[in-house]
């Protein structure tokens, strides 16, 4: 909106060139993207233009422009945007002229109205509405700050432009994005206020100028006139108003008479004295808020299109500047071996009679046995270390059971140790070993689909680790308790 | 500052969660494979994570570790080697136990590439002996190893017992970080504690902090924009139909549109946070005695049209008064006083108009009620709760959310209710979804992010591991 704004030098570079374009315009049609993507509700995939931004490299803001501008809407955008800041810049050049007019129309009337022409109606025809004005604005601005009074203005602004818009662009096809992206909130508010401040400035410069060629080139007899205060009081008067052209370096104005008559001086003096405080009242105070205004106006146009909070830009971060990156696969894994265990698992076969029983990873005792019916368990210790296999493979060697129970807890990852100590154990007894997994329901409590995978590991383990008895689970996995899954354990 | 990364391998025994963790640190629920069985990952994957445009850090993640004891008793076979770095080498130059060994090697391989490690435990399992010598092989690396112990919420982790164990390896520094049950802070000391261990990569890994914290503030301030904007669009939506329309068939328009909004933005919360979890649909919202019949004497709708009424009557005035100088003021003002009345009027018309017009024409109009309106509000912070103490490893499903009982706070209650009255901010109400204005947000997000900020995480529902 710099175009439109009428004191910011115009800045417009629209095409993509390798350094990021941070111009308004640019930002604009970022800002207008990201409003249509957050009314789809998420970012469309683009990988060309996320590429062309990546490529670009900068900071993610520079990356947000350069996607926009590399996306096939673009150029419709842009000749939008193009659009509505032409009519902006027409309503303004519009106003402006609207109010120079007025102003020297005021100036010559309220000079020209009467004679001798009366200096405080003069004044107040001049800089009274303007001052009026203006300090209702600023008690607007102060009251109606938090709820957007403003708002009022910007809309109304915005849907003037819309108008004329769609009247100079017929094709266009003008939505609300554009719109809200160029008039649209603080943007909207300020770019109202300074409008309001520039045509009261050119209102009070034209009348500044109307009064001082019409003073300079016509005769006017200029009093203070009165009927109902007496000579004390206007005298009051005109001190109390001579102070702000008094700061201004105006020269004293106190030696003149306040109803001259056919004192050329003296009209001369009150007719300096009117100028400076036509300047005084109706100029001065205009500049500097219309310099507030466009301060604001252009903080908040440095704003636009840099929105972290707005939705649509925190998506397009991950796209744009990404916070990690895969590096891929840097040692793979050798070909998968043909599964060795290709024959179906075993049926478990169920324990009877004596069984001797340890267990592996686990610091159980005899204590820690399942009851299991017609099993009579020989306990024969736990198992956590090599030399402790080592041992007890020997002991087994020597004197193998009938059958062997490898006690382990169900909830363990069948890992390939796991798998070379069963092994071990299995092939001292000629394979006669089961494995039989205690702690079940903590299994279970895992998710039912957890635990129904586990047990099928844990019986391609046993077959590949040869032993023949299968896998038991004490106590067994109730298949009809479905923990819900999703709630705590 | 053009250094090479800190290259940290994430090791440690089988189905410990090694993926799981990168996931949660990488936010990146497709990393890699997660499964609840052993030998999951067979490959050794890198990702690295970036602060702006620079590389920090680079994390590998490894197979698992399954048979450590069998390596040791390799190694011991070898002839001597007073330089423990040295024997692992020769045991990865040699055929690793007639390739028995592969998936240990390719972790031994990755460690001795990298500069650090992190010894991904799960907090489940007790400490037993092949945990140990994982410890012993990794120390023999030479490289600094943090143990992360993993899966803490659970019931069943036993963090007292594994620090002892740990301790008594030589491991005094460990770190908590459960992949599934996201902590910020936790997350923060993990990388403190990193940190600590490769000192001279402390200014790095602060800054990969920093920019890390930065965006997550970011993400939970759009996170309440979005949600702030879902209440704006719902107070605001209205829905006129004829006076013979049956009030139910109303009643369905708005909640259609209002559960649509509502998923919009919930989809919209999952994708920033970045988790694919296919639909959460929120359930239904109670609206069948729900609805709110439009008042055209509430309080919040009064005192805008008070605002808008005065700055209309003030600019149709100053207006007025313009015409009347460049009269001279031979008007008198008049243009003044009409000016200010046509723009009182226009402002009541604007306002009123449509409603009034409907009401005398027995037009019925709805529009939520404030008990909805509190209710999606509650619900939609709930998400966002749960979403931000959601690892993005996590496959378990969300809780379902009840919305909580009433506003979640008074400053939102009160931001929603002004939005209420605006329904010219309602992307609801038009047919090609965009708002005529865009409602002013910020009092709103402010308040919705205050609840978040403010909420204590130990009350936050747990979520399942899976």
């Amino acid at each position: 909106m710099d175009t439109l704004n009428p004191i910011l030098p115009a800045n417009r570079v629209d095409r993509a060139s390798p350094v990021a374009d941070r111009s308004l315009a640019a930002r604009q049609l970022a800002d207008c993207i990201r409003l249509e993507e957050e009314t789809q509700g998420h970012p469309a995939p683009t990988p060309d233009a996320d590429a062309v931004a990546i490529r670009g490299g900068g900071d993610f803001w520079q990356r947000v422009v350069r996607r926009a501008a590399a996306l096939p809407q673009a150029p419709t955008r842009r000749q939008q945007l193009a659009a509505l800041r032409a009519s902006l810049r027409a309503v303004t050049l519009l106003v402006l002229l609207l109010a120079a007019v007025s102003g020297a129309a005021v100036a010559s009337t309220a000079l020209a109205a009467h004679r001798p022409a009366s200096l405080p109606l003069v004044l107040i025809a001049v800089v009274g509405i303007n001052l009026l004005s203006l300090l209702l604005w600023l008690l607007l601005q102060l009251s109606g700050w938090r709820v957007g009074a403003g708002m009022q203005a910007g809309s109304s602004l915005h849907r003037a432009g819309a108008w004329l818009a769609a009247r100079a662009a017929p094709g266009l096809h003008l939505d609300d994005i554009a719109l809200r992206v160029v008039a649209g909130g603080a943007q909207g508010r300020w770019f109202a206020a300074t409008l309001v401040h520039g045509a009261w400035l050119a209102f009070a410069l034209s009348a500044f100028l109307t009064l001082a060629i019409l003073l300079s080139l016509r005769a006017y007899a200029l009093s203070w006139e009165t009927t109902l205060l007496d000579a004390h009081a206007l005298a009051t008067w005109a001190d109390t108003l001579s102070w702000a052209p008094a700061l201004l370096g105006a020269p004293s104005t106190s030696h003149l008479p306040l109803i001259p008559v056919g004192d050329a001086d003296a009209h001369r003096g009150w007719a300096a004295w009117l100028l400076v405080a036509v300047f005084a009242y109706g100029v001065v105070p205009r500049l500097l808020m219309l310099a507030l205004s466009a301060a604001a106006l252009w903080r908040a146009q440095a704003r636009v299109g840099r929105d972290a909070q707005a939705p649509g830009y925190a998506r397009l971060r991950a796209r744009l500047l990404p916070d990690h990156r895969a590096l891929g696969i840097v040692d793979a894994a050798p070909p998968a071996s043909p599964p060795a265990d290709a024959a179906p698992p075993v049926a478990s076969t169920a324990l009877r009679g004596p069984v001797a029983a340890l267990s592996l990873e686990y610091d159980g005792d005899d204590r820690s046995l399942p009851t299991l019916a017609d099993v009579r368990w020989q306990w024969l210790g736990s198992i956590d270390d090599v030399g402790a296999l080592e041992r007890m493979t020997t002991a087994l060697r020597q004197r193998p059971p009938d059958q062997l129970a490898i006690l382990l807890r169900a909830t363990a990852t069948p890992d390939r140790g796991l798998e070379r100590s069963i092994a071990a154990l299995a092939h001292s007894v000629e394979g006669r070993a089961a494995v039989l997994l205690l702690d079940g329901p903590r299994l279970q409590a895992r998710g039912d689909d957890i635990a129904a995978q586990r047990l099928a590991d844990w019986r391609a383990l046993a077959m590949r680790a040869g032993a023949r008895l299968g896998v038991t689970v004490a106590p067994p996995l109730d298949p009809a308790t479905r923990s819900p899954t999703g709630s705590a354990p | 500052m053009n250094r090479t990364p800190l290259r940290v391998a994430v090791v440690g025994h089988t189905n410990t969660g090694k993926t799981s963790l990168l996931r949660t640190l990488t936010r990146d629920d497709a990393f890699g494979e997660v499964s609840d069985r052993p030998a999951t990952t067979r490959d050794v994957r890198g990702v690295a994570l970036l602060a702006g445009d620079e590389t920090i850090v680079e994390l590998f993640d490894t197979p698992g570790l399954e048979d450590a004891p069998g390596v040791a008793q390799t190694l011991a076979q070898q002839p001597p080697d007073p330089d423990p770095v040295a024997a692992i080498e020769r045991f990865l130059a040699g055929d690793h136990g007639h390739g028995r060994y592969e998936q240990e090697a390719k972790v031994l391989r990755q460690l001795l590439r990298s500069d650090a490690a992190l010894y991904v435990i799960d907090a489940r399992e007790p400490v037993r002996n092949k945990h140990r010598e994982e410890l012993r092989l990794l120390a023999a690396c030479g490289r600094p190893v943090l143990p992360v112990l993993n899966f803490l919420d659970s019931a069943e982790a036993d963090t007292a017992a594994w620090k002892t164990q740990l301790a008594r390896l030589g491991l005094h520094l460990s770190a908590d970080f459960d992949t599934v049950v996201y902590d910020a802070q936790a997350e923060r000391q993990l990388f403190d504690k990193l940190a600590a261990l490769v000192e001279p990569r402390r200014a790095d890994l602060e800054r990969l902090q920093r920019d890390r914290a930065q965006m997550r503030a970011h993400t939970i301030e759009s996170a309440c924009r979005l949600v702030a904007g879902l209440l704006a669009d719902a107070g605001g939506a209205r829905v006129r139909g004829a006076p013979d329309a049956p009030p139910e068939a109303l009643a369905t328009r708005l909640q259609d549109r209002v559960r649509q909004a509502e998923q919009r933005c919930v989809d919209a919360l999952l994708g920033l946070f970045r988790f694919d979890m296919g639909a959460h649909a929120p359930p239904a919202l109670p609206l069948h005695d729900g609805r709110w019949a439009l008042d055209p004497f509430d309080p919040e709708a009064l005192r805008r049209y008070g605002i808008r009424t005065g700055s209309a009557a003030a600019a149709g005035g100053m207006a007025g008064l313009a015409v009347d100088s460049m009269t001279g003021f031979a008007s008198l003002g008049a243009a003044a006083a009409i000016g200010a009345g046509l723009g009182a009027a226009w402002s009541t018309a604007r306002t009123f108009g449509q409603p009034w017009l409907d009401r005398a024409r027995g037009y019925q109009a709805l529009a939520l009620d404030e008990a909805t309106l509190a209710l999606l509000a509650g619900r939609q912070l709930q998400l966002l709760r749960a979403l931000l103490r959601r690892g993005h490893a996590s496959t378990a499903p969300l809780a379902p959310n009840d919305g909580g009982n009433g506003w979640p706070s008074a400053a939102v209650r009160r931001a929603t209710l002004r939005l209420r009255a605006m329904p010219e901010c309602s992307s609801l109400n038009e047919v090609d979804g965009s708002a005529h204005a865009a409602p002013p947000l910020a009092p709103l997000t402010d308040a919705l992010l205050a609840v978040v900020n403010a909420s204590p995480m130990s009350s936050q529902p747990r979520s399942v591991s899976s």
